[in-house]
This record gives structure tokens, C-alpha cells and sequence, in this order.
């Protein structure tokens, strides 16, 4: 049996990559979304997608719309993997 | 790191209220400007026919058909935005969309066609009853606020129908597309 993941299995991490687990056809959520869906600050956002985004499993696409900048944060398809595995773990846990 | 059976439990159970509650928010931001431009739509038709501007005849075909294209227009739009690396990206919305109000037409043109002939009192109410149906039945697989919207638009539909006189027209102006547009504001804070 794998081990848990640790990068995700961090209260916050766990939320965020479950909500964008559930945004269907892998769709991005823009950063404030984000933000007001997981209660948390800009700087607390920044540093648990930053750790996300090192280990692969996000993908951020920061552009401008018209003056304003816009930042989308999309699970890449090793993030998603990621996060079945870490799921399926904790189901086996349940499960022994 | 080692997980126990109680976090595990209570992990899971995070990521189920944060899939489910990611996967309604998604939904209710797509839906919001629909139901604000159906609430205009309906505010605009409705008070022309309180004040005697227009018939439903004349007021509704046009309202419905720059209603429609606002949604399309809405729908391709976002879907542009979010996959703005994809060619032809908004096509296959455009055509969902188109798709779906033709559908909605066509069932209520059938309906009427069934039922006639109706007053307006009755088509109103109808409409009212029908519209709110489906936002209902939209929210019991995206999320409860849309039920929330559907039903109290069915319910003051009915009881216009059945108590208020005098002014219906205005009275549904304000329950359907004020309710539609009150709904679709709400949808979007959440």
C-alpha cells in the first residue's frame, strides 16, 4: 500500500485540490474564488499554490484582462492522479 | 506520516463537502448571468404589459429571441476565456445553448398548442410554474440555492395566479424577473 501524500494531505492543500477536483472538465478557478471558497488570506493562498504548483500538481496562468490581472489555477493531470491515489489510501485506511 | 482511522475518516470528509461545495459554486457563477438577463427579459416584457406598451405577442418573441442571444453570447464568451488555447472554443456552447432554448421553446410552444386556448393569466402563470420547474430540477444536481430559486418562483407564480386581481402583469413582472434577477445576484455572492 502507497503512503499518504503529504503535499496534499495538508488540511488547507486538501481542501483546495478537492475543490478543484470538483470544478468539472478540469476547469480553472480564479484565485479570488478560490480565496472566498476556502476562507483563507492572499499570502496563505500564494504559499500553499506555490508548494502545489513545485510539486506539479497545479498549474497557475497569470494574465491581464484589459488593466486587470487575472490569475487561473487549473489541477494538471498529475495532480489529479495525486490526488485518487491519496483518496484510494485514505479509503484503505478506512477499509482494514 | 502516519494516518489513523479517524483522520482518514475526517479527511474524507473534507474532501467531499469541498468537491461538492467547488462543484456548485462552479455552477451557480455560469448560471448567475443567465438568470439576471431572463430576469430583465421578464421585468421588460411584463411591465410593457402592465402599461399597456405591448401585446405578449409582440413583446415576447423579440424579448425571448435577445434574451437567447445574450445567454449564447454570455456562454461563448466564458467558454473563450477559460480555454482560450483551443480553436474553435465557444462553437460547441453556442450550439449546446442554442440547443437547449429550442428545446425549452419548443416544449412550451406544444404545451400551448395542447392547452389552447389559454388566457394570459394562465400562460403567465404557466411560464412561471414551468420556469421555475426547471431551475428547481437544475438545482437538485447543482446545488440547493437554485432549488431555493425554483420553488419560491413556482410558489408566488401560484399564488399570483390564485389571489392577485388587479395588476398581474406587474405582479409577475416583479416575482418572476425580479425573483430570476434577485436569484441570479445571489447565486453569484455565493
Amino acid at each position: 500500500m502507497e503512503g499518504p501524500d503529504e503535499v496534499i494531505h495538508q488540511s488547507t492543500r486538501l481542501r483546495l485540490v478537492a475543490t478543484l477536483r470538483g470544478a468539472p472538465d478540469g476547469e480553472p478557478i480564479e484565485f479570488p474564488r478560490l480565496k472566498a471558497i476556502l476562507g483563507v488570506t492572499d499570502g496563505n493562498l500564494s504559499t500553499h499554490l506555490t508548494t502545489l504548483e513545485n510539486a506539479g500538481y497545479v498549474e497557475l496562468d497569470k494574465a491581464f484582462v484589459g488593466k486587470k490581472p487575472r490569475t487561473q489555477v487549473r489541477l494538471t493531470a498529475t495532480g489529479r492522479r495525486a490526488f485518487e491515489r491519496h483518496v484510494t489510501y485514505l479509503r484503505t485506511i478506512l477499509d482494514a | 506520516m502516519s494516518i489513523d482511522k479517524t483522520q482518514a475518516r475526517e479527511a474524507l470528509a473534507i474532501i467531499e463537502s469541498s468537491r461538492r461545495r467547488g462543484f456548485s459554486l462552479h455552477h451557480y457563477q455560469r448560471i448567475a448571468p443567465m438568470l439576471v438577463i431572463w430576469g430583465v427579459a421578464w421585468l421588460v416584457a411584463d411591465l410593457s404589459l402592465q402599461f399597456g406598451l405591448a401585446t405578449s405577442r409582440q413583446i415576447w418573441p423579440p424579448v425571448s429571441l435577445v434574451g437567447t442571444l445574450a445567454c449564447v453570447t454570455v456562454a461563448v464568451l466564458r467558454a473563450r476565456r477559460k480555454r482560450s488555447d483551443e480553436d474553435g472554443a465557444g462553437r460547441g456552447t453556442a450550439a449546446r445553448t442554442f440547443a437547449v432554448y429550442g428545446l425549452v421553446v419548443a416544449f412550451m410552444a406544444g404545451l400551448f398548442a395542447v392547452t389552447a386556448p389559454l388566457g394570459d393569466r394562465q400562460v403567465h402563470t404557466i411560464f412561471g410554474l414551468a420556469i421555475g420547474l426547471g431551475y428547481a430540477l437544475c438545482g437538485a444536481w447543482l446545488g440547493w440555492r437554485l432549488i431555493l430559486v425554483g420553488a419560491a418562483i413556482m410558489a408566488l407564480s401560484f399564488i399570483g395566479f390564485a389571489a392577485v386581481r388587479d395588476g398581474y402583469a406587474a405582479y409577475m413582472a416583479v416575482v418572476g424577473g425580479g425573483g430570476l434577477l434577485l436569484g441570479g445576484l445571489w447565486l453569484r455572492k455565493a
